[in-house]
Order: C-alpha cells, then sequence, then structure tokens
C-alpha cells in the first residue's frame, strides 16, 4: 500500500527545500521478510552512510525516516537496549500546540505517524486520538488559551475554546467549579512509547537499518574536519555522517568528539504517579493538563496517570550520569512530589481514594530555552544532533526524525527550523553549572505562566559589556540574548543615583515600561540618545591578495567592492535565496572587511562563513566579537553631538555622509571605528572601540552630550523604531526561508554578479514572490483595553488565514499598534500558494487576530530603500 | 609548678545565659587547688581564673566576640560529622556522629565497628582528661579487646592462626574511620602484641559459660592493666616510654555500646551517658537512660568508693564532689595516680616527671577503677535509637530533650522511601501522610546529621528554637575562656533497624 503520511498544506513547510516528501515509495506491508530487531546475527558493520547515537525513540525515528527517503545504509547504535534511557519512562502523551510554529508541525506530524504506523509496520503505536483539554484558572490563563487557539487555527490545529461545563460534560471526574474556561484540541492524544519506538525501529529495520545494541560510542573520528567515522566498544564505523540522539547523554557524547561538539542540555528529576483501575475514568478519557495547578494526567489502564512541572524542579546528574543507568528510576520523593499531587487530587476528587499502582522519578533532559536542539553542529560538519525533548520526546520524536532526515539529506536546515536550530546556542549555553541553574527554571515553565517579552531570571549577567554596572546604576532594565546583557529599558532614564528597578509583573496588554519607552522614543526622535550595542557579532574577514574580495562577493546579494571606508547593507543567502545572514559590512582597507551581525547570529553566521572559506587557506576570518564594544549615538542631533566631541569640519555631512566608515579620534580613545549606519532608520553613528576604551567613550560623550539632551536608551525603542520603518530583523521576522524580494530588499541585491541564491532570486523574479513582509497599522486598536498584538498573531483576509506577525509594538508616532507580518496567497491546492502581489496588499482587506479579536489592518508595502 | 603537676579535672558550669550577657558560675571550686596550663583542657589557666575573678562570676558581653554568618556557624558544626548507613543486615539501620571542641585540641575520641568474627556492632565514645593520650590509645585498642574477649572458641581458633599467619596485624574489628581519627604510629606494635597476648590468654583460659557482661568486664580491666604495665616498661634503650605513660597518666571515661543481635549491653566507665530513645505505642517519645554516671552526684558510687577504703578515709575520699578531691569522674581508664601504690609511683612518676605527684591523704590505694558497669537491653521494635554521648552534651541538655530531638529530626526528616502500610494504598491516604510529616517537618532542622542538630541546640537551644547569635557566641568564645563555658562534646547517634529487630523478637 502507499503510505502517504503527509498531507499537504497542513506540514512542515515545504517551499522548495523538502526532500523526501516528493519521494513516491512503494511500501509493502511488512509482514514477512523483514528483519528482527535483535541483530545478534548481522556481523558488526565497518561502514555506513549515517551513523546514529542513541537508541530512544528520537533515534528510531530518525532512522526511520531516513530509511524512508532512500537512505537505507544507516546504523544505530544503543549503549544499552532500545528505549533503555528516558522513552521507556514517558508518559507518552501527544500535544500538537507549541510555541512555535515548526515545533508545532513536529508535533502534529507525529500525531499523524503514530495513527497511521501500524498500517505500515505491524506494531502498534498506543496511539489513542483523546484530545487535550487545557484549563484556565485565571483570566490571563484564558488570555494565553486564547492566543493559543487563535495560532492553532492559523497552524491547521483543529481546537475549541469551552467552558467550564463542558468541560464537565467530557471529563465528568474533574471539578470545575474554579475554571475559567479550557482548550479543547481533538487532535491531540496519547501514544505507548515503547511500542511507538519498535513499531519506528521495524520500520527502519526492514528497510535496511542495522540496528545494534550493547555497543557503546567512544568517539567520533574526524578527517579534514568533517565526521569520518565512529569509534565504539565493538571497532570502528566509517560514516559520513553521525547522529548524535543520544537524549540526556548527548551533552557527555558531544564531549566525546575532537573538537567536541556543543549539546546545551541537562537533567532533571520528573515525577508522575499511576493509578489502578477507579470507577469513572473512560477508555477515551481526554488528556487533562492544568497549568495553573502545575500537573497533567491521562487515563492509564482504566486508571490515570498524573505528573507535573513543579516550581522547584530538582536538576540531576551534573557531573555525569551513571554507567549502566538502563530501565533505571531515581528515588521516590513524595515530599517533593506532594504540591503536585494535592492539585491532582484537587482537580480530580475521584483521585483521593484511587490505589496506587506506581510512583515514577526518572530523569529527563532540558535545553536553555525549552526548545529542542535539532541540526548540524557548527564545530563539526557532518555530525547532527536531534535531543533535549524537555519532556516533550514522544509528542516530537515523529517529526523531530523527519526534519533530521530532510536536513541530512538536503545538507541545508529545513524552513523555520531557526528555534530549534542547535546553532542559536554559544559556548555559555554549554557550561554545566550554567545549565544546572537554567533548567531549574525552564522546567517551571512548562505551567507557569508566561507573557510577551518575557526574559530568562537564571543564570543570568555571564556576558557583560564593560558598561554595564553604569548603565544598571542609571536604571537599566536587562535583557539578555546569546547569555549577553542588554539594557531594553531604562526605569529612571536621567537619575545617576537610581538603583535596582523592579522586574515588572508580565501582561499581554499595555506594558509597564511603556511610558519609559516612549521617553527614550522621544529622545531618539527629537535629541539624541546612546544605546551600548556591544552585544553586536563582529568578524572581520582579509586576505593578502583580492581572495577576500572573491570570497564576499559569492556570499553576499550586495556589491561588496565598493570604495574603502564605505559601509554596505547585505544579506547572505543560501541557495533557496533565504536569509542566512543580514549584515552590514564595512571595508576597512583592500583586503579587510569587517563584518557586523546581529547577536543571535554569532554561531550561524560563523558557521555559515567558515563553511564557505576557500580551502586553500587565502582568506581568513576572526571572531573580534569579544574585542569591540559598541556604542550607538542616534537622533536628529548626533550630528551635532559628534561634531563637538571630534573636528567641526570632519563630522559634516559632506564630510561624513551616510554609510562610510572612519577612524576618529574621541576623548582620550584613539582610533575609534566610527560608521555613520544606524540600525533602525535614524541618522545615527556607531562607534566600535576596544572594550577597555569603551567606559571612557561613554562617559565622555555623555558628558559632551548632556548639552545636547543626550540619554540612555535601550534595545526597546531600537525594535520601536525598526518596526514604525518596517525594517524586518533577522532571527525576530527574517529567516532562511525569506528572500530579500520577501522583505522589499530588492536594493541590496545586484543580480549582475554571481552569489550563492541568485538563480533562487533571478526566478523568483520572474515568478514573483510568493509571500512578503507587510506593515499592519491596526485600526480601532484601544492602547489601554485591548490585549496588545507581540508576535504569531494570525492574519485574516476573507475568511482565511494568509499568514502570522512576526512582530509588533505600538508605535509612538503614528500612535498606533504595528505588526509586521508575512502574507501569503493560499490557493488550498499547493502549499506555496500564489503569487503575492503588490496589489493584493492594498486592495485586500486584512484583520488581525489578537486572543480570538479581530481587528482591521491597513496594509503597507515596507519601504524599499532608507534614507538618512 | 612544674608541668605535670597535679592536674586536676575541674568542670565549669553554665548557670545561666542572661539577655545581657553570659552569667558564668565555677562550682565546686576548691580553694586555691592549683592550675596547670599544660592541661588546661581539664583546669583553667590561673591567668584565667584571675581574670573572672571575683566570686568565679564573670561578664562576658556578646558584643565584644566576633560572630559568624550562619553558614559559617553551620561549617564550624559540620566540620566533624559523620554518617554511616549499614550496607548489610544488621540490627543497626545507620548512624550519625559528630564532635565539636572545646579543648584544643579536643581530648574526646570515638570509635565504631563491627566485629570481623561474630558481625556483632560496637559503639564507643571516650572523654579524655588531663590531655587527650588515654582517651586516644583507649579508643585505638578497646573494640579488638572486646571483641577479642567475646569471641568463643572456634573464632578465637580462628583469629589466632590468623594473627599466627599473618605478618602485619590481624584485626578483630572492621572500623568506621572518621575524619579526624588518627592512629599513634608508635604505640601500633605494641597495642597489637599486648592484644595477641591477651587473645592467647582468652584462649588457653577459655571459660564457655562466660557471660557477654563478663567479657565486657575482663576486656576493660584488661586494657586497663595493660596500659598501666606498658607505663612501667621501659624502652629498650633504658629511657622511660613517655607515651606509654602519658597514657596512663591521663585518664578517660568510656561508653560503649555492644549490639549482640536483640542484645544491646552498655559499658560505662565515668560520666558519659547511653540513652535509648523509645517509641511508645501511642506515640509518645521516652527516653530510657542505660547507663549512670559515675561522679559524686551518684550516691551508690561514693558508697561504693567508701566501702572500698578504711572507714578512717570515708571522710576524704570523695571530698568536693571528688575523688580525693581532685577528680571528678570515679571510674576511669588510666589516671595511675589513683591507682599505683606509692612505691610505684615514686619509682616511675616522680623519676619520669621529677616531681612528687602523689595525691594528699594517698593510704589505700588503688582510689580508681576501670570496671564498667554493665546494662543489658534487650532490644524491641519500639526501640528507635540510641544516643552515646560524653558528657560535653549531658551538661546543658537533658537526656529527655535530646531524645525529643532526634525524635523530631527523625520523623520530619525522614526522606527518601515511605514505608506504606497495607492499609496506605489510596492517593488520599499518602497524602495525609505526607501533610503530616510536613506538619512534623520542624523549621528548625537544618541538619541532615542528627548529631549536628543535638550540638546545634546544645549550644544554640532556646525554648523558641535555635537562636542564632546564642550558637555564633558559643562557637566564637576565646579559646582561653571557651572551656568555662562548654565542654567537648562528642555524640554518636545509632538507629536501629526495626524491621530486623522485629524478625529477631
Amino acid at each position: 500500500m502507499v503510505l502517504n503520511l503527509v498531507r499537504s498544506g497542513s506540514l512542515l513547510l515545504s517551499r522548495s527545500r523538502v526532500v523526501w516528501t516528493t519521494h513516491e515509495l512503494q511500501y509493502v506491508r511488512t509482514t514477512s521478510g523483514c528483519r528482527e530487531l535483535s541483530s545478534a546475527s548481522v556481523q558488526f558493520p565497518s561502514e555506513a552512510r549515517v551513523v546514529i547515537a542513541g537508541g530512544g525513540i528520537v533515534g528510531c525515528s530518525v532512522a526511520y525516516h531516513l530509511a524512508k527517503a532512500g537512505w537505507t545504509d544507516v546504523v544505530l547504535l544503543e549503549q544499552g537496549s532500545l528505549g533503555c534511557g528516558t522513552t521507556w519512562h514517558s508518559a507518552g502523551i501527544v500535544v500538537q500546540m507549541r510555541s512555535n510554529t515548526l515545533h508545532t508541525n513536529i508535533c502534529q506530524y507525529s500525531a499523524q505517524l503514530y495513527a497511521t504506523l501500524e498500517e505500515e509496520t505491524g506494531l502498534g503505536t498506543g496511539w489513542r486520538q483523546c484530545g487535550t483539554v487545557s484549563l484556565a484558572r485565571t483570566s490571563d490563563r484564558m488570555t494565553y488559551l486564547r492566543r493559543t487557539a487563535a495560532a492553532a487555527r492559523s497552524d491547521g490545529v483543529q481546537c475549541e475554546l469551552i467552558g467550564p461545563k463542558d468541560v464537565a460534560a467530557q471529563v465528568p471526574l474533574l471539578r470545575v467549579d474554579d475554571l475559567k474556561g479550557a482548550l479543547w484540541i481533538p487532535g491531540d492524544g496519547t501514544a505507548s512509547p515503547s511500542d511507538v519506538m519498535q513499531s519506528l525501529a521495524k520500520g527502519a529495520t526492514s528497510r535496511g537499518v542495522q540496528i545494534h545494541q550493547k555497543v557503546a560510542v567512544e568517539t567520533v573520528l574526524t578527517d579534514t574536519g568533517r565526521v569520518a567515522g565512529v569509534r565504539t566498544n565493538q571497532g570502528d564505523i566509517r560514516c559520513e555522517y553521525f547522529v548524535n540522539c543520544a537524549g540526556q547523554w548527548a551533552w557527555q557524547l558531544g564531549q566525546l568528539s575532537s573538537p567536541p561538539v556543543r549539546v546545551p542540555l541537562h537533567s532533571c528529576e520528573h515525577f508522575y504517579v499511576v493509578t489502578k483501575p477507579f470507577p469513572g475514568v473512560t477508555n477515551n478519557q481526554p488528556v487533562i493538563r492544568d497549568p495553573d495547578g502545575m500537573h497533567y494526567s491521562r487515563e492509564w489502564s482504566g486508571g490515570v496517570l498524573a505528573g507535573g512541572f513543579e516550581l522547584n524542579p530538582k536538576p540531576v546528574f551534573t557531573d555525569g550520569i551513571p554507567s549502566k543507568f538502563e530501565f533505571q528510576l531515581l528515588e521516590e520523593d513524595w515530599d517533593h512530589f506532594m504540591p503536585i499531587m494535592e492539585q491532582a487530587t484537587y482537580r480530580m476528587p475521584a483521585l483521593q481514594d484511587a490505589e496506587i499502582r506506581q510512583f515514577l522519578n526518572g530523569p529527563e533532559s532540558f535545553t536553555p530555552d525549552m526548545s529542542p536542539v535539532l541540526g548540524e553542529a557548527p564545530e563539526l560538519p557532518g555530525y547532527f544532533v536531534a535531543a533535549g525533548m524537555n519532556s516533550g520526546g514522544i509528542a516530537s520524536a515523529g517529526g523531530v526524525g523527519k526534519v533530521m532526515a530532510e536536513w541530512i539529506i538536503s545538507g541545508d536546515p529545513p524552513a523555520g527550523t531557526w528555534p530549534v536550530d542547535i546553532r542559536r546556542f554559544g559556548e555559555m549555553h554549554n557550561n554545566r553549572r550554567y545549565l544546572r541553574e537554567r533548567v531549574k527554571e525552564i522546567l517551571p515553565i512548562h505551567y507557569l505562566q508566561n507573557y510577551p517579552k518575557q526574559e530568562f531570571q537564571s543564570a543570568r549577567r555571564v556576558l557583560m559589556s564593560p558598561l554595564y554596572s553604569v548603565l544598571k546604576k542609571a536604571g537599566a532594565v536587562f535583557g539578555e540574548t546569546m547569555g549577553y546583557e542588554r539594557a531594553n529599558w531604562f526605569s529612571r532614564p536621567d537619575s545617576d543615583d537610581f538603583m535596582e528597578p523592579k522586574q515588572p509583573k508580565g501582561t499581554f496588554g499595555k506594558p509597564s515600561w511603556f511610558d519609559a519607552v516612549l521617553r527614550e522614543y522621544f529622545v531618539c526622535c527629537e535629541n539624541v540618545g546612546i544605546v551600548d550595542m556591544s552585544s553586536l557579532t563582529k568578524f572581520e574577514v582579509q586576505s593578502s591578495g583580492d581572495e577576500v574580495v572573491t570570497y564576499l562577493q559569492r556570499l553576499c546579494c550586495n556589491e561588496v567592492d565598493v570604495p574603502v571606508g564605505t559601509v554596505l547593507h547585505t544579506g547572505m543567502l543560501n541557495h533557496y535565496g533565504g536569509y542566512e545572514n543580514d549584515c552590514r559590512i564595512a571595508r576597512l582597507a583592500n583586503n579587510h572587511y569587517v563584518i557586523i551581525s546581529p547577536p543571535n547570529q554569532l554561531v550561524r553566521s560563523w558557521a555559515w562563513l567558515t563553511r564557505h572559506l576557500p580551502r586553500d587557506g587565502s582568506v581568513q576570518i576572526k571572531d573580534v566579537t569579544r574585542s569591540y564594544a559598541v556604542l550607538n549615538v542616534l537622533g536628529p542631533r548626533a550630528r551635532e553631538l559628534m561634531s563637538s566631541l571630534t573636528d567641526v569640519v570632519t563630522m559634516s555631512s559632506h564630510n561624513f555622509p551616510p554609510n562610510v566608515c572612519r577612524e576618529l579620534s574621541i576623548g582620550f580613545a584613539p582610533r575609534v571605528r566610527a560608521m555613520t549606519i544606524s540600525h533602525v532608520g535614524e541618522l545615527g553613528w556607531m562607534l566600535y572601540v576596544p572594550q577597555e576604551y569603551a567606559l571612557h567613550l561613554y562617559l565622555y560623550i555623555m558628558k559632551r552630550g548632556r548639552a545636547f539632551g543626550i540619554r540612555n536608551v535601550g534595545h526597546y525603542v531600537i525594535s520601536h523604531l525598526c518596526l514604525e520603518h518596517g525594517i524586518p530583523s533577522l532571527g525576530t521576522d527574517l529567516d532562511s526561508s525569506v528572500t530579500p524580494f520577501e522583505c522589499q530588499q530588492e536594493h541590496t541585491v545586484k543580480l549582475d554578479k554571481d552569489f550563492i541564491g541568485r538563480s533562487a532570486l533571478l526566478e523568483q523574479k520572474q515568478e514573483g514572490v510568493r509571500q512578503k513582509f507587510v506593515m499592519f497599522l491596526l485600526d480601532n486598536h484601544d492602547l489601554e483595553n485591548d490585549l496588545w498584538p507581540w508576535g504569531r498573531e494570525p492574519i485574516w483576509e476573507g475568511g482565511r488565514v494568509v499568514g502570522m506577525t512576526t512582530s509588533a509594538s505600538y508605535g509612538y508616532t503614528l500612535k498606533k499598534q504595528i505588526c509586521l507580518g508575512l502574507v501569503r496567497n493560499p490557493d488550498g491546492k499547493t502549499e506555496e500558494g500564489k503569487v503575492v502581489t503588490d496589489d493584493i496588499i492594498t486592495k485586500y482587506k486584512f484583520e488581525i487576530d489578537i486572543a480570538g479579536k479581530r481587528f482591521s489592518a491597513t496594509a503597507q508595502l515596507l519601504q524599499p530603500v532608507l534614507t538618512h | 609548678m612544674s608541668a605535670f603537676a597535679v592536674p586536676v579535672r575541674r568542670k565549669a558550669v553554665v548557670s545561666g545565659l542572661g539577655r545581657l550577657g553570659w552569667q558564668v558560675m565555677m562550682r565546686g571550686r576548691g580553694g586555691s587547688t592549683p592550675a596547670v596550663l599544660l592541661h588546661s583542657r581539664t583546669v583553667f589557666s590561673s591567668a584565667v581564673l584571675l581574670q573572672h575573678q571575683p566570686g568565679g562570676f564573670t561578664h562576658v558581653h556578646r558584643s565584644s566576640l566576633a560572630k559568624l554568618t550562619p553558614q559559617q556557624a553551620t561549617n564550624v558544626l559540620r566540620a566533624n560529622d559523620a554518617s554511616f548507613v549499614m550496607d548489610f543486615d544488621s540490627p543497626v539501620h545507620r548512624f550519625d556522629s559528630n564532635q565539636l571542641a572545646s579543648n584544643s585540641p579536643i581530648e574526646d575520641r570515638r570509635a565504631a565497628g563491627r566485629c570481623l568474627y561474630s558481625g556483632d556492632m560496637l559503639f564507643g565514645v571516650f572523654d579524655g582528661h588531663g590531655g587527650s593520650a588515654c582517651a586516644q590509645t583507649v579508643s585505638e585498642r578497646l573494640l579488638d579487646y572486646i571483641a577479642v574477649s567475646l569471641m568463643d572458641y572456634k573464632q578465637l581458633c580462628d583469629y589466632k592462626s590468623s594473627m599466627e599467619s599473618s605478618t602485619g596485624r590481624a584485626d578483630a574489628v572492621r572500623r568506621f574511620n572518621f575524619a579526624n581519627d588518627y592512629s599513634s604510629q608508635e604505640g601500633s606494635r605494641r597495642y597489637t602484641d599486648a592484644l595477641y597476648k591477651f587473645a592467647r590468654e582468652v584462649l588457653a583460659a577459655y571459660d564457655e559459660e562466660a557471660e557477654a557482661a563478663d567479657c565486657l568486664r575482663h576486656a576493660f580491666e584488661r586494657l586497663d592493666e595493660d596500659i598501666s604495665s606498658e607505663a612501667q616498661t621501659k624502652l629498650p634503650n633504658g629511657q622511660v616510654n613517655f607515651e606509654a605513660l602519658q597514657a596512663a597518666y591521663a585518664g578517660a571515661t568510656t561508653v560503649v555500646a555492644y549490639v549482640h543481635g536483640a542484645d544491646l549491653y552498655i559499658a560505662n566507665v565515668g560520666d558519659s551517658g547511653a540513652v535509648i530513645g523509645v517509641h511508645n505505642e501511642d506515640g509518645t517519645w521516652e527516653p530510657r537512660p542505660l547507663s549512670s554516671d559515675h561522679n559524686a552526684l551518684n550516691p551508690s558510687e561514693i558508697l561504693r568508693i567508701r566501702s572500698e577504703h578504711p572507714r578512717s578515709e570515708s571522710t576524704f575520699v570523695v571530698k568536693g564532689g571528688r575523688l580525693l578531691g581532685y577528680l571528678q569522674p570515679l571510674r576511669a581508664f588510666g589516671d595511675v595516680k589513683f591507682k599505683w601504690n606509692k612505691r610505684l609511683q615514686k619509682e616511675v612518676l616522680n623519676t619520669a616527671y621529677n616531681k612528687n605527684l602523689i595525691p594528699v591523704n594517698y593510704y589505700t590505694p588503688p582510689y580508681l577503677t576501670a570496671m564498667p558497669e554493665i546494662t543489658h537491653h534487650r532490644l524491641t521494635s519500639n526501640d528507635k535509637f540510641l544516643i552515646l554521648a560524653s558528657d560535653g552534651l549531658w551538661e546543658p541538655m537533658m537526656k529527655h530533650t535530646a531524645v525529643r530531638l532526634v525524635a523530631e529530626h527523625l520523623m520530619g526528616n525522614h526522606k527518601g522511601r515511605l514505608h506504606f502500610d497495607d492499609g496506605i494504598k489510596t492517593l488520599g491516604d499518602i497524602s495525609n501522610i505526607l501533610k503530616k510529616r510536613r506538619a512534623s517537618h520542624s523549621a528548625e532542622v537544618m541538619d541532615q546529621n542528627v548529631t549536628t542538630h543535638l550540638i546545634r541546640h546544645a549550644l544554640g537551644g532556646t525554648d523558641d528554637g535555635i537562636d542564632h547569635s546564642k550558637l555564633a557566641t558559643m562557637l566564637t568564645l576565646p579559646e582561653e575562656i571557651v572551656r568555662l563555658y562548654r565542654d567537648d562534646i562528642t555524640i554518636t547517634v545509632i538507629f536501629f533497624n526495626t524491621d530486623h529487630i522485629a524478625s529477631l523478637e
């Protein structure tokens, strides 16, 4: 029978990326002729195309999907026996809605896969589509559920907001008198983790994948800087690709290769209790999620399985996992579990009289941001990682296997993978102490009330600019990106002695920092503001001849052979024309450039740049991020201020037009690299100085700037200004699935030269774009009383969802809420939909759905070129 | 005054802790008894005495003393703590132990071990005076003596052949080592030889009928005799063996617990104490003392001593609460000054120390004995734990308080697996148990180790829990006066394996 699990229109963005969904593979129902799982008789291989380490559900899923895509020369190694790590003690709940579209799609796919896998492999998965009911005890939780429901509809997940009475009708066992409402997602369900894993393993082995148990990986062998094989306790296996699916062992396994691969995750204890059958529990009882009561429960053999995410989790195995930790649990801790149990019995009073079948404490791995760690390790080409499932291993495994298979086979990440990409983590994230601190915050976040723009509170102050203390004293409220502390806003901008602002309570409406950012905004619009942008990623590239020009010309879509001293804005695109990096490049000398990218691109852009370096070593690249501090002076009086700092003549608009880079001496600081660019469309100077000069430069500018009304401003203002000018930012709005043509950046594309992604762009120029960034101004939005847009709100047009917003904020000048969103033109048939023309955008009537309430929105095309 | 003149054991008793300062009363100070600096762990230096005259009262203002942070205080308290869980089937489930020094260095010692041949458990607490030499040697040797003494005929034969075959030493006891333990290098050969000699003699005169209590007595007495005779034996080069002499000249009180199945024997010499915590059926806790103090507060001890000496001596044999007016404990190891006859003292002690050390009114020695008082107790499943402690604990803390504290700690801090009875099956039942556990969880339980918990309360306890400032002050008393306020404290708490004991019933 033909097994086509992928229904078009609902799954992972295909674009032209998806490799194997186009394979129409014929699968024979596997009853006979498939290899047994036990591979005792099979000789240990000496060679394979892909070696997967880790025989849990994720490893089996990766093997299955590789085999299904035709890559059958795959060996899966398991140090114990299949599923002995954490798969076997999973609760097996498959919840589809996640914090980003890709992860949601991953879980959607898993649900579909588990429902149909038995047909193919003959082994059941225990799948039961019983749905989930997420309960809300508070109005904030209800808002959260409404937002989730809105996003779910756009992601193609069927859902319904229901009232307490409906909950009682669904599950009569529940107490509902304190509920505000609930979200019912009928497509969710439960599965039996070990069965799913066995079924996937069988699906893999029947296609030729070899599974070897009791084989431990000792190291990953490399040759000329990429994976060449695996050394195990049973012998070496030569391979092209290695996939680390070792779950909570993945960190340790990452350390075994040379260079070591960072897999930032840490184990935490996770508790649940299983009861014996008791009356009232039905076969198809939905999964109950009661986040305000920190617990979940599902039906289990006529009884109930109840577990939770406590506020005071217990990290475990910081110093390594004991050997032979196979089918093992951790010590029971009833006292620790008590708050969860109290909540569970409160919600389901019948549990009081339910007899205990088992109490489990099993370790599970958590990552620094609660998203999985997937993708190719930046340290070692050919080394892939799929780990860190944050208690969602069963829900994610199916889709993760598919994504990983696409990724390995095509060599490029599938669209939308940035939130799960391993390259979002830097070296600080892999520190054990950091991880131990952070996962204590991550585990409760599953069920804690989350708010927009929430910052992590734990494991902070890792990387700090030299100005940190000064800014903190000035009232800076810090946020974190890539471990770097950045001032988001200033609670008392003009007071020198103001100390320790309080972290405000989150909200879905008007935030507490509104007025503070408003003040900063007008500083930037009327006088001059100063922002510490030291967190920016800075690379220097050079060569002895003009090799560096050739190198950058190939990577950048804009012309880089510009006069020395010029700053240019360019994208670095992949083969599909999508952004790998959106950066500024300054030419310091004929054969010397500096590349400035957003902070979150540190690892990703480094990987991209080094991957394309000429093999002969003629181009040298250096990461100078940690060497330089950056001050951004922006606003209409910036030029006046700069003139007062140095020679007036030098700073005239004639001598210092936009987009130039000059070295100046400011105060006692020699050789300050000043660039007239502003990341936000306002007149501004970026001043690059060695870290040691930064404080001096800052104090000097502040002293001289007093006459011009200079103020500290934070990064919230920068993003407000960006949004008001319709500038999408990389990482938040743009990712590798968006081309310059789709975000009105044609002026940075020079099609008359050759660069990576040119052919895709040429094609797109001819055919037209099928998605486009659009700026929306919300009409009739009440600033005070309506909920605010924050990004990830569905964009409606004529009864259909045409896209999602990516970021939003209030336009202080326009006095309207501004959203940026990616708009498509779905036709109901193809995934890409029809061409999005400028006409459509101006003609259509759009609405933005904020937590269920739709606001009509005026669409505007982004400004094509920024003028200073 | 020579260095070894008249070491006298003295007690300082904290009588009250006023809000304004510390009030200290020194009880039983006998006139102008000379004090010795070198033995300042049992007597005050005269300098300190003068400083705190007149009337034996003094005020030390809290503000004048360095304070500790709670964490620092905890670090001090936990420096010597240890906890051992028995990984073999035994009537003892685990034991905690801790020491806090007042003297510098500490004069208390402790030991714990398992008899290699019988599997029985032995625990000892040794409180030295006049230096730590005697307590040290007793702590190193007594458990082996007891183990040998308790062996049956076959075990003795096995032990004899093992000690004859092995080139080094054959142990009779496997010890649980404490971090601050040390053993005497010099004495090790001497100790082994003496032990083997003892073992051979026990074997030669093997008495099948001997009761455990007799064996214990025998072991105590024999060790004391060996200590005494070793002090008289000169080194091969004709010199006095000062280490052996010092061990015999100093003294030590001792309490030993011997656990043989459900039979518990307490052998006590001096004023350390043992008390069992009994959990009654009605849920209350009750202390059951298993030792009596051998000091002047114990009338039967005074009667015993008087009866051992001519009636003419009865007025001064125990005077001012002290043996012959000098020594507070009325039984002890060592202290040969109260055991040897005058001739021997003149010959050995006076020659070695070049000073007449014979106590006044010394007519009919010996006045002191190391003969232990043995208490036998048949353990039941209601007996949950045994506290062995030096008098450093029993001075500031009543026995019932100690039992209450350990019981609370045991109930509130009972981490790990909950044992559910057959009746407990539902989440509701467990929830109720957990609620009770949470309620009983005393907020002041900061120490996993119950002996640390006891020391914390002994020093900083008030009716309302721990007063940190009191604790910090007690821990930071200057070295010269700390002994006025508290003695060395050594505690070992043995938790019984109720299941094991129930199976023996």
